[in-house]
């Protein structure tokens, strides 16, 4: 009796591993829609996530906080300095923008095809990170019903965060640039005729590749381009690293990321089909 | 009751290891205390309960937090198959045993895990991953598992968790 029972035990769990990797095949790419069962789970364990998320953040951020007061000092005080610089900035740019403006009611009178700069977003939080080490994944609190589509944009007030790659009811799993996934057309801010496209990579570092004649340097911002799923003109981040290897054709270029991947919390959702 | 009570331990581990321990990420890498939980359980009940705990941690991780939907399930339920098979001839009194097991899945979770995300094109540097994850999670997971089988052990041993596991032979 035993052995029969061992025996239909393995034929359990075969029969089991050959559903699941037929289920990782679908499932690859990342779906529009998850099945209601999936919905139901989500619903139930969501809202204890997001307090969990809410009080593991607060916990952290007061832990650090005992820590940190050289750090904030010398934060504070080249904070202060960027404000002045910021504010002699705002009278010149304020100045062009008039200029701007005026050459943009021209644009009527020309009847020139105007490029539409405003989308539409949704604001959404963090609920939880994906637990495992190989994946940068988190799931956010909007979804379907609240109109989230499936490669919308996700970002926050630092800069771009990823993309939406599985939307549910009213969740949805995001996938972040720095994630071994994802790739990212960008161009530099400073000269945009330099494009190039950077990757994530499994140390969640940004990496990319770049003309070789262009002139980056270190410190420049790179901005999405628009060409890829990403919304136009979002922040990256700095160029870190510069690398011309002799047998490349190529310049490699490290980007340190805008965003603090490590504390997430409110983010932007910006509608794909606004800006189609 | 015994159900529920491992129901509730894996929940309430995913929901921690999802949130709150993201904040106490150790060189960018986090114990895999799922996989230990489910490495317990195999080596204290055998490979019956222990792959049908593995199934169900896996798959809430894959269908909440996962990027592909049953690659977890898969590698939680045959590492818990094949742990709970030495079930019977197992020393369990020794912290040796859950440490060794705990070094040899996190390995072997790794590798399915690599041969996976290899098949469906996404293929990433061995070395990068191995220096990476791998070492420093595996190092994790040794450590974190005396403190999950010590805790797992004295809560089996418990009246209301003995219900009728230890006489039958199965």
């Amino acid at each position: 009796m035993g052995k029969v029972f061992k025996k239909g035990m393995r034929m359990i769990v075969t029969i089991v591993t050959i559903i699941l990797i037929i289920m990782i095949g679908i499932s690859a790419g990342g779906r529009t829609r998850v099945s209601t069962s999936e919905n139901m789970v989500s619903k139930v364990t969501l809202p204890v996530q997001k307090f969990f998320y809410r009080s593991g953040k607060s916990v952290n951020e007061f832990a650090e906080s005992l820590f940190a007061f050289k750090r904030i000092e010398k934060e504070n005080k080249k904070l202060q300095k960027q404000i002045e610089e910021l504010n002699t900035r705002c009278i010149e740019e304020s100045l062009t923008r008039d200029e701007l403006d005026e050459l943009r009611s021209l644009y009527k009178i020309l009847n020139y095809q105007k490029f539409n700069n405003e989308y539409k977003y949704i604001a959404a939080s963090v609920v939880a990170k994906n637990p495992g080490n190989w994946f940068n994944i988190f799931t956010i609190d909007a979804g379907e019903k609240e109109g989230v589509l499936k490669d919308s944009t996700v970002m926050n007030g630092q800069g771009l965060i990823g993309k939406v790659f599985e939307v549910g009811n009213h969740w949805s799993k995001a996938i972040s640039i720095i994630d071994n996934k994802s790739s990212v057309s960008s161009e530099v801010l400073r000269n945009n005729q330099y494009m190039g496209i950077v990757r994530g990579s499994i140390n969640s570092e940004i990496t990319g590749l770049i003309d070789p004649e262009a002139e980056v340097l270190v410190g420049d911002k790179l901005i999405t381009s628009g060409l890829s799923n990403y919304a136009k003109g979002i922040l990256i981040g700095e160029i870190k690293e510069v690398i011309k290897k002799e047998d490349e054709l190529l310049k490699t270029i490290v980007v340190k990321p805008a965003v603090d991947f490590k504390k997430l919390d409110k983010v932007f959702i910006i509608m794909p089909n606004e800006y189609k | 009751m015994r159900f529920y009570i491992v129901l509730s331990i894996i929940i309430v581990n995913f929901i921690l290891q999802s949130t709150i321990f993201q904040y106490f990420r150790i060189l960018g890498v986090l114990p895999n205390t799922a996989l230990l939980i489910v490495i317990v359980f195999s080596i204290l009940w055998g490979e019956k309960k222990g792959a049908v705990i593995g199934f169900i941690t896996g798959l809430l991780q894959d269908i909440l937090v996962g990027s592909f939907v049953g690659i977890n399930a898969l590698i939680y339920m045959l590492i818990a198959y094949n742990i709970g098979n030495f079930q019977k001839i197992l020393f369990k009194d020794t912290y040796l045993t859950p440490v060794f097991f705990a070094i040899i899945s996190t390995s072997i979770y790794h590798v399915s895990y690599y041969s996976v995300m290899y098949m469906t094109n996404n293929p990433v540097e061995f070395l990068i991953v191995f220096k990476n994850i791998v070492l420093p999670e595996t190092i994790y997971n040794g450590i974190v598992s005396v403190v999950i089988y010590r805790w797992i052990y004295n809560l089996t041993r418990k009246s209301y968790m003995k219900e009728k596991i230890r006489g039958s032979k199965c």
